[in-house]
């Protein structure tokens, strides 16, 4: 039971983000008490099994992973960080009105935390070494991200972490086998021999993000069965950024899928870019371009670009030389 | 000056076969060589790798080639136009003007961007220019007038940027890059776009070339020549901005090739104009070409993009380090006339009284007056209680940062006899940022302790970086600037070369450059204002000395002063008091340099009353950025050392007009 305890691994050993900024203290003094606090709540959760009559906490969620997760699993936060941003660049679920801003992810407005009471902070734990947060509340840190590069099993986990945390345990498994359902749906859609595909996001017209291991869409690339045709190495956020001709290191029977939304000086520009024409994948038209996803999401991103990736991939077969 | 040991003609056909062998070697990597010449002209569609050498690497050689002559040559006509042999394309505000219109069209007006994203670099840095211009415009453009606009322009333009990236970092992405210059190409169409503009702006100076070469003269004797300097200073520099804009506009920002190569051919025995505008243009092409090959075999291992424009700046930084106590500086002496408003406040007493009113006044309205849900509000006494915890830290810290920086640049300007010396310009800020950059990189623990030993270090170092280029010349306060405003440059490139990546953590670093007080806490603040009033209780002894320091070398020594002791004191003093500050508000405000100079416009000239003027000042503008930081974007949160910029930029910008 306490293996799996809201108690994160990631807080243990703290990564190099952990203590990143200069001056964010970092005091362990509040660790004991937080680990023996969230023991006993887990402790004190277990035998009212799944029972989602309990009051919700308030939580405050500093992560758009975690607002996405929270929201996804039926429980609207009290207050969120940067909510316009969050619409923007996530989409889906949506914030529903009257939830808090509570600033900017990175620097949430303290006093103002402090003001609304929450009975939670939910945050990544390369934000979560601030020991002032968790004089305003409990802090609770997941991980979807890190450096042991599986965020599948991450985000299972931290899914039903945060469904625990907030009495929604039913909601997180829902969540999760919905999830399940729309990736073995696309399993099924995507044909199994498949060549490589290779995800990228446009900087400019010049400059491309590449994704690879322990990013996002590798994940749902390891869950329906598909290769990513980038196997160079990636940074600890797992992409990397490249010039575009080094796209011309792809295996020649990569498709490339570009997730939206494009830079305005890309979209509708890329006719003349005549080194992204000469691109195998693009003279043979396996290019699909994708709705947007938050490339540092948790499951319900995931099961959102599975769908979009099997509804691409399966439609342009026939178009294929 | 002793011979120089290379012509530069050698020096550029050494750089030329360096390049040469990195080309083959490059296209050896691609590409066999018996398919050289069909992807040099006619690459199969088919065929990936030659598409790739005849689209991307060959108009990357182009693009390098073209950007680094370029901006060689429009370093050297700013230099000849001013005088200067550290005036360049990026000094002038050019390239951040640029940057800042680039930044402000793809937030709001995105559909510009497709019309060109180089006709709106070209705008911004035009306008900057003009800034620029506007405000030397009293002083007929004089070269240290413009040099200075300069500087203050592209500092305050990069302040409002930082600001915007802080805001917007997934929006911005394709700025981090730009920002750090890349010349990755996708075609021919940024080599046409650079060949066709290049080559006009290449035409108009030739008609310019006779009475360009005048100006080897001094002002008198090229005037009676009968050249109307003004317009000829106007038209040259419009060129060569414009050539910096279209380079800007096509790759990023490429530091350091428009201030180097005309300097060192300047070094190498180039004394003649013609002489010049023949070398530093080949000289800049061959840099640039190098520097961005050297990378592409370079970032393969690292797994990330190494950008070339950033690179540059990183390694011309050192190199303008060595270059400074070998350049001969026309009139090696302050701006004069600055240090002359010696207006004094009648009762210099009742004016500090009034000024700790002021201060206190607005610590009340910071630790009260706020922004909620439902607007502007005082708390009550309740509500005070319960915000305390919360803005008393920002409080305090903000004014121990602010008293620091202010106590520390009036000891520099006093120290140097020059009103524009301050922390940030000398680089000592940028020493201590450069220490705790290095520390949040490199180590994968960066505690507190640690940040605060090596930007004490970094700030220290920097210092002794400083005595010891400019001992030879008894720390002349010219080249002490000279040396800070390089240091700065290093700095600032590694802080592009580090945000490029642009990945979660680049975040946090930029939210620390921008200078917040909001990671203080309680004890934090407490340590920084019991650093501030114990360093301002050990400088007020001094008063004597920089009473007579400014009064020039001989008469201090005359006085009975030793000159070098008393200086070397008193900018260790000045070091730590930055670094401190550095730790709490980043690099980036311009308190050091705006609370001295109000101070003594105020009407307080004698050191006693100036140090301790300037450091209310330092601590009220402090504690009010803080404030406005705080409430005006509620609830978002805007860095004090960014208010501050924004706040004394504009300040200084006016002050400057008015010289």
């Amino acid at each position: 039971m306490t293996s799996a305890s809201p108690r994160p691994a990631a807080t243990r050993r703290p990564t190099a983000e952990s203590a990143f900024h200069p001056l964010s203290s970092r005091h362990r003094s509040w660790r004991l008490p937080l680990v023996l606090l969230l023991v006993l709540c887990s402790l004190a959760l277990t035998p009212v099994q799944a029972d989602d009559t309990q009051p919700t906490p308030a939580l405050i969620s500093l992560d758009w992973s975690m607002t996405e997760t929270l929201l996804a699993i039926g429980v609207t936060p009290l207050g969120v960080a940067a909510p316009e941003s969050y619409a923007r660049w996530v989409g889906a679920p949506a914030i529903p009105a009257g939830v808090h801003d509570i600033g900017l992810r990175d620097q949430p407005n303290l006093e103002l935390l402090a003001r609304l009471d929450p009975d939670g902070i939910v945050t990544v734990s390369f934000l979560a070494g601030d020991s002032r947060l968790s004089r305003i509340a409990p802090v609770h840190a997941f991980d979807i991200y890190t450096s042991s590069r599986d965020p599948w099993q991450r985000a299972l986990k931290v899914t039903r972490q945060l469904g625990r945390l907030t009495h929604h345990e039913q909601g997180a498994e829902r969540l999760i086998t919905r999830v399940r359902q729309q990736l073995a749906g696309a399993r099924r859609k995507t044909r199994s021999d498949q060549p490589p595909v290779a995800v990228l996001q446009f900087i400019d017209n010049r400059h491309v993000r590449i994704y690879g291991e322990g990013s996002l869409f590798q994940a749902v690339f390891d869950q329906i069965g598909l290769t990513n045709a980038w196997q160079g190495d990636v940074n600890n956020w797992g992409f990397r950024q490249l010039g575009i001709d080094e796209l011309a290191r792809l295996p020649a029977d990569t498709r490339l899928l570009v997730i939206r939304p494009l830079p305005t000086t890309v979209n509708g520009q890329l006719e003349d870019n005549i080194l992204w024409q000469h691109l195998p994948a693009v003279r043979r038209g396996r290019v699909h371009e994708l709705a947007p996803v938050w490339s540092f999401g948790g499951l319900a991103s995931m099961a959102r670009f599975a769908g979009e990736v099997a509804q691409a991939l399966p439609a342009t077969e026939g178009a294929t030389p | 000056m002793t011979r120089p040991a290379l012509t530069p003609g050698q020096l550029c056909s050494l750089l030329a076969l360096c390049c040469l062998a990195m080309v083959g070697y490059r296209l050896h990597q691609l590409l066999p060589v018996e398919q050289w010449l069909t992807a040099l002209h006619a690459p199969r569609d088919e065929r990936i790798d030659q598409i790739v050498v005849h689209f991307s690497l060959l108009p990357r050689l182009c693009v390098a080639l073209l950007g680094g002559a370029a901006l060689g040559l429009a370093g050297t006509l700013m230099q000849q136009v001013l005088k200067n042999p550290l005036a360049s394309p990026t000094t002038l505000g050019v390239a951040s003007g640029a940057q800042l219109a680039l930044v402000v069209v793809s937030l709001w007006a995105p559909g510009w961007l497709v019309a060109g994203r180089e006709w709106v670099a070209l705008l911004g840095g035009g306008l900057a220019t003009l800034l620029v211009f506007a405000l030397a415009w009293r002083r007929g453009l004089a070269p240290m007038a413009i040099v200075l606009a300069g500087l203050v322009v592209s500092l305050y333009l990069s302040a409002v940027n930082s600001a915007l990236m802080l805001f917007y970092p997934e929006r911005l992405r394709d700025m981090f890059i730009w920002n750090a210059g890349s010349l990755i190409q996708n075609g021919w169409a940024g080599t046409q776009f650079l060949l066709l503009r290049l080559g006009l702006a290449a035409a108009a100076m030739l008609v310019l070339l006779r009475p360009l070469a005048l100006l080897d003269f001094d002002d008198q004797g090229a005037r009676n020549l009968g050249v109307s300097l003004r317009q000829l200073r106007f038209a040259t520099l419009a060129i060569a901005v414009f050539m910096t804009g279209c380079v800007v506009s096509q790759v990023g920002i490429i530091g350091f090739i428009g201030l180097a190569s005309p300097a060192i051919v300047r070094l190498l025995g180039a004394r003649r104009l013609s002489h010049r505008l023949r070398w530093a243009p080949l000289l800049g092409a061959l840099l640039l070409l190098a520097t961005d090959l050297l990378l592409q075999f370079g970032s393969g291992p690292l797994a990330t993009l190494l950008p070339t424009g950033a690179a540059t700046a990183a390694l011309g930084a050192p190199l303008l380090l060595w270059l400074i106590p070998r350049l001969s500086l026309q009139g090696d002496r302050a701006p004069s006339a600055h240090m002359a408003y010696l207006h004094r406040h009648p009762a210099p007493k009742r004016l500090l009284m009034l000024l700790a009113l002021a201060l206190a006044l607005g610590v009340v309205i910071a630790l009260s007056l706020g922004q909620a849900r439902a607007g502007w509000h005082w708390p009550s006494p309740g509500g005070l209680i319960e915000a305390w915890p919360w803005r008393a830290p920002r409080v305090a810290a903000a004014a121990a940062s602010g008293l620091m920086l202010a106590l520390a640049g009036t000891i520099l300007q006093r120290i140097t006899g020059n009103p524009i010396a301050s922390p940030e310009v000398l680089g000592i800020s940028a020493g201590a940022a450069i220490g705790v950059l290095g520390v949040i990189l490199l180590t994968p623990l960066a505690s507190q302790g640690a940040s605060l030993l090596f930007g004490t270090l970094g700030a220290l170092l920097t210092l002794a970086v400083l005595i010891l280029l400019n001992r030879r010349n008894g720390l002349a306060p010219q080249r002490l600037l000279l040396s800070g405003v390089a240091i700065t440059a290093l700095f600032d490139a590694l802080q592009r070369l580090a945000l490029a990546d642009n990945s979660p953590r680049t975040q946090q670093l930029l939210a620390w450059i921008s200078g917040s007080t909001y990671y203080v806490d309680g004890t934090t603040a407490l340590i920084a204002l019991a650093i501030a009033v114990v360093l301002l209780i050990a400088t007020l002894p001094f008063h004597r000395w920089l009473d007579l320091l400014p009064l020039g070398e001989d008469s201090a020594h005359a006085l009975g002063l030793n000159v070098r002791l008393s200086r070397i004191l008193l900018l260790a003093l000045m070091a730590l008091m930055t670094a401190g500050a550095t730790l709490v508000v980043g690099p980036l405000s311009f308190i050091g340099l705006m609370a001295p100079h109000m101070a003594r416009l105020a009407g307080l000239p004698d050191a006693r009353s100036h140090l301790l003027g300037a450091g209310l000042i330092g601590m009220l503008i402090m504690v009010l950025a803080d404030w406005l930081g705080r409430v005006v974007a509620f609830p978002d949160q805007i860095p004090a050392g960014l208010v501050a910029s924004l706040i004394g930029g504009a300040w200084f910008m006016w002050g400057l007009r008015r010289l």
